[in-house]
């Protein structure tokens, strides 16, 4: 015998299901991450230290024996869970950042610094709170080094 | 130690020694070596106790897991992968679909409600609603692996005083 | 020759089951562990010397290798990749160890509970005493050792491994490689020397 109500549940069924096929990891996919990225000139020259650099600036004093820091660049973005975000580099190479997975407030990204040719100078693998900065430096850049700061904000 | 041992010593020779003694030298430098220590007999016993500290280490024992450890390594790891990612509550096993959907109509509703609460609680994990996950390193940040490229080294520190941790990149000079 | 279900399939290599896993075919990265777990296993241990720690920290790799998958790029093998986690875990626990003063450097424990970690009992007993007590004595030198020292010297003389590969698992040069070797070896044969008045 037909069930009364089937009409009904098989609707009621067919809501779940198709919510379901939204899966956790597509779901996750879809998330996106915020990225803030600033490209810092640091160089024994006269200059000092860029105020537009903020609260980064002690740091860096604190870190390096550097007499400039000049900010020359600071892009931002969204990027979605494992896809590539880039950003330009003075010298024709790339930053290029993936964030790969978000954990309860810390988001890991694959951070790459790319010559012109393409080639990775550094590949590596971090973990960064919100709000926490990572830095890679030292590709060199006219009579100093390249300094990015990469920070997923608050 | 005898003069002949601390000329070689103070020529450098020392490590001389221990590569000869792992058999890390090419024939020339083996043979010089070998002609050294007829007149060096502490040289002779310097090398001795570097052979017996590699012919130890490399007969070492393995070590090995347990059998149950070995057997729920696996599921160890998956654990800590489980950890960093969601923590949803544990999916409640699901019925065939014909005894749900077909026998027993109620339990459809249910189950349907059940499948859409499951989603949200998923979608929650990810975003980190349901755990205490402890903090990325120190300040915030953890470098989990770091790789230079053929044209440079890197280096990860994190100077005294400074809350930043740095991947430096040494660009080896362009010939 | 095979089974019902035909002829035994070739075992996928390190490179296939990667390229699934990245592709988040997790059974294969399953199976890369299950392939590779004793040998994490013993490469912890080798350098911490502790069970519970080299379990703690071969799991832990993973766990790591895992998460970080999309960084592996394939230029070095799966292995080196992985030694390099376990080697970094592994001289991270070593300094938290001895900064927290609980360093210990258990020799007799390469096998587990249970285990026998003799050597064959056909061997002369003096021959057994004497390399019992090469074993103690290195146990003691290399605890004493740094920890960049002592994975190098794992890497190289327990592991097997030739300089290159382990500057790739270190990530330093060679010249840094051969000189940590060269230094947890001297500082090894010299504990030795001491201890036997016939190498002095």
């Amino acid at each position: 015998m037909r069930h009364p109500l089937r009409g009904t549940w098989l609707t009621l069924l067919f809501i779940p299901l198709v919510v379901l096929g939204i899966t956790p990891s597509r779901i996750a996919a879809q998330a996106t991450v915020s990225l803030r990225v600033q490209v810092i000139y640091a160089a024994n020259e006269p200059g000092g230290v860029d105020s537009r650099l903020g609260g980064l600036a002690v740091d860096l004093q604190r870190t390096f024996r550097y007499s400039m820091y000049q900010l020359l660049d600071a892009p931002q973005g969204s990027v979605a869970l494992n896809q590539g975000w880039r950003a330009g580099l003075p010298g024709d190479r790339w930053l290029e950042i993936v964030p790969t997975a978000i954990q309860a407030g810390q988001n890991s990204l694959t951070v790459r610094v790319l010559s012109p040719g393409g080639q990775a100078l550094v590949n590596t693998a971090v973990r960064l709170r919100r709000g926490a900065t990572v830095l890679v430096g030292g590709p060199t850049h006219q009579k100093g080094v390249l300094i990015i700061g990469i920070t997923v904000p608050q | 130690m005898t003069t002949m041992h601390w000329f070689h010593r103070a020529m450098g020779r020392g490590r001389r020694l221990a590569a000869f003694a792992a058999a890390e030298l090419p024939p020339a430098d083996r043979a010089r070596v070998e002609a050294d220590l007829l007149a060096c007999p502490a040289c002779r016993r310097e090398v001795e106790a570097y052979r017996l500290v590699s012919g130890t280490l490399r007969t070492s024992e393995r070590a090995a897991l347990a059998p149950d450890q070995a057997a729920t390594f696996w599921s160890g790891v998956e654990r800590r992968i489980q950890r960093g990612s969601d923590a949803a509550p544990t999916r409640p096993e699901r019925p065939a679909l014909r005894e749900l959907f077909w026998d027993h109509p109620r339990l459809s509703l249910a189950s349907a409600i059940a499948a859409v609460v499951l989603v949200l609680g998923l979608t929650l994990g990810q975003m980190g609603v349901w755990t205490a996950h402890p903090p990325a390193g120190s300040n915030g940040v953890e470098v989990v692996s770091v790789e230079a490229g053929q044209d440079a080294s890197v280096m990860v520190f994190q100077a005294p005083g400074s809350a930043l941790k740095v991947i430096w990149v040494f660009e080896k000079p362009s010939s | 020759m095979g089974g019902p279900e035909g002829p035994p399939r070739e075992p996928e290599d390190d490179r296939d089951l990667v390229e699934r896993a990245r592709r988040g075919d997790r059974e294969a990265f399953a199976t890369l562990v299950r392939r590779h777990q004793d040998r994490a296993f013993n490469l912890a241990f080798q350098v911490v010397r502790n069970r519970e720690d080299a379990l703690d920290i071969s799991q832990e790799a993973f766990a790591r290798a895992y998460t970080s998958l999309p960084a592996f790029k394939g230029e070095a093998s799966f292995t080196t990749w992985l030694h390099r986690i376990v080697v970094n875990l592994a001289i991270d626990n070593l300094r938290r160890t001895r900064r927290s003063g609980t360093t210990a450097y258990d020799d007799t424990r390469a096998a587990p509970e249970g285990g026998d970690a003799e050597p064959a009992a056909l061997e002369d007993p003096a021959t057994v005493l004497e390399t019992k007590q090469v074993r103690a004595l290195l146990a003691r030198g290399i605890a004493q050792l740094p920890p960049a020292q002592r994975a190098v010297l794992v890497l190289r003389e327990i592991e097997g491994l030739s300089y290159e590969e382990i500057s790739r698992v270190v990530g330093c040069t060679l010249g840094t490689v051969m000189s940590r070797l060269f230094y947890a070896r001297r500082k090894l044969q010299q504990v030795l020397r001491e201890h036997f008045s016939d190498l002095r």
